[in-house]
């Protein structure tokens, strides 16, 4: 079994102190026993501008903002988790990464996010001979679409799942709820008209058909478990 | 004593001996080493290492070949030698350990016969694993490892709240932070 170096964005680091789907794989991202947890200075900046936009909302206390930081920062101290800074230049490169994937819509990620891929590609290139895959970890679609281009690392997006019956790996689109067709009465001849059509998930098998209407951790049937061998 | 923090190169096929190189007062004590390969060890470095060049230093233990470290020019920062965090390596006990230096282009070997089990790990912890990718992501001048305090405010912190215990204290399980997030990054 190779090392397995984890670089994780801010969706990866905030989603560690809460709840969500794709809790089950980034929990077993954090045991696996080989696996060496970095992230560049914007995720931290970024989880942390997160959790206070969960402050804002009242989702959760300043007092509890600050513990989830003081965890954030003993995983640090303690060398659970690796914070890397660049120490040459990287706006140039970031620039290239941009011109290389921000014209497709499907690949559009935020700007500063360039600095993940580049990131990636320097540790990879940095252990390359070395026994060791550099897995980028990510919810954010339009990211992980443009890393699968990149030659040098493998990229994981954690809301990966079976649906529940396991013929599948799926991502699923969690934002994109099964809604049915939404009709109302004609006020001149009283027959009922579609108003919206109906929006079935998106989240189904392709294989058996089953399907996931409403893509949630309370109802999250998946049974997905990370093949960490897959990396090795 | 060692003037910085103590930094574990961690291996799991070696959970046996530990052998320190702890950089102070321009000398540098390798302690599993006799005195004369240490003075052969600082005196390699004091002549070739380069200013800003890395020095390729690697260890066989027994018959295998231990990974390479490499130590930056970060060894000369300080005009004296210093290691800037002392390296931790695991070493079989009764084992001939060989260190291997290329230095400035130079390459010299050190061989030692001594028998560092009994004089470390008494004091040492074991750590659980050993990481290759730290080490060169160490050795490479390209990456800086942030220390927690400069990235937060070290008064602000509970330094006793540890992941786990921060989940158990929290008040909701599940808060939507990656909305959060994507709605700054895409909103």
């Amino acid at each position: 079994m190779s090392e397995i170096a984890f670089l994780l964005d801010a969706s990866a680091l905030a989603r560690i102190f809460y709840d969500d789907i794709g809790k089950t794989n980034l929990d077993n991202i954090l045991n696996y026993p080989d696996s060496i947890l970095y992230t560049p200075e914007i995720g931290i900046i970024e989880t942390v501008s997160a959790l206070l936009a969960a402050c804002n909302s009242k989702d959760i206390s300043l007092k509890e903002y600050t513990l989830a930081v003081s965890a954030h920062y003993n995983m640090i101290e303690k060398e659970e988790l690796n914070v890397l800074s660049l120490t040459d230049d990287y706006v140039q490169d970031c620039i290239s990464i941009l011109e290389q994937y921000k014209t497709k819509p499907e690949k559009g990620f935020n700007g500063m996010d360039a600095i993940y891929i580049l990131l990636s590609r320097m540790i990879a290139h940095t252990v390359s001979g070395a026994n060791v895959t550099v897995v980028f970890v990510t919810s954010d679609t339009k990211l992980y679409n443009a890393c699968q281009e990149e030659p040098s690392f493998k990229t994981f997006h954690f809301w990966t799942c079976d649906l529940g019956c396991g013929h599948i790996e799926h991502i699923p689109k969690k934002f994109a709820k099964e809604k049915p067709a939404r009709y109302a009465k004609c006020n001149n001849c009283g027959a009922q008209v579609l108003v919206e059509e109906a929006h079935e998930s998106p989240n189904f098998c392709t294989i058996c058909g089953k399907l996931c209407p409403d893509c949630s951790i309370d109802v999250c049937p998946s049974t997905y478990s990370i093949d960490f061998r897959r990396w090795s | 004593m060692s003037r910085t923090s103590e930094l574990y190169y961690r291996r799991r096929q070696f959970d046996t001996a530990i052998a320190r190189f702890d950089g102070f007062g321009g000398v540098i004590a390798t302690s599993i080493l006799k005195e004369e390969e240490e003075n052969k060890f600082n005196n390699a470095l004091q002549r070739d290492v380069p200013k800003d060049e890395g020095t390729l230093f690697s260890v066989t233990v027994g018959d295998e070949p231990f990974v390479g470290l490499i130590l930056t020019g970060s060894l000369r920062e300080e005009e004296a030698y210093n290691f800037k965090d002392p390296l931790t390596i695991y070493i079989p006990e009764s084992q001939r350990t060989i260190f291997n230096m290329t230095i400035g282009g130079k390459s010299f070997q050190i061989v030692s016969d001594r028998d560092i089990y009994k004089e470390q790990t008494s004091k040492t912890e074991v750590p659980p694993l050993f990481s290759e990718a730290i080490v060169r992501l160490k050795a490479s001048a390209k990456f800086q490892f942030l220390e927690a305090s400069r990235l937060f405010n070290k008064e602000k912190i509970d330094r006793s709240i540890t992941l786990t215990e921060f989940k158990m204290l929290r008040k909701k399980k599940d808060v939507p932070i990656e909305s959060y997030l994507f709605q700054e990054r895409y909103e």
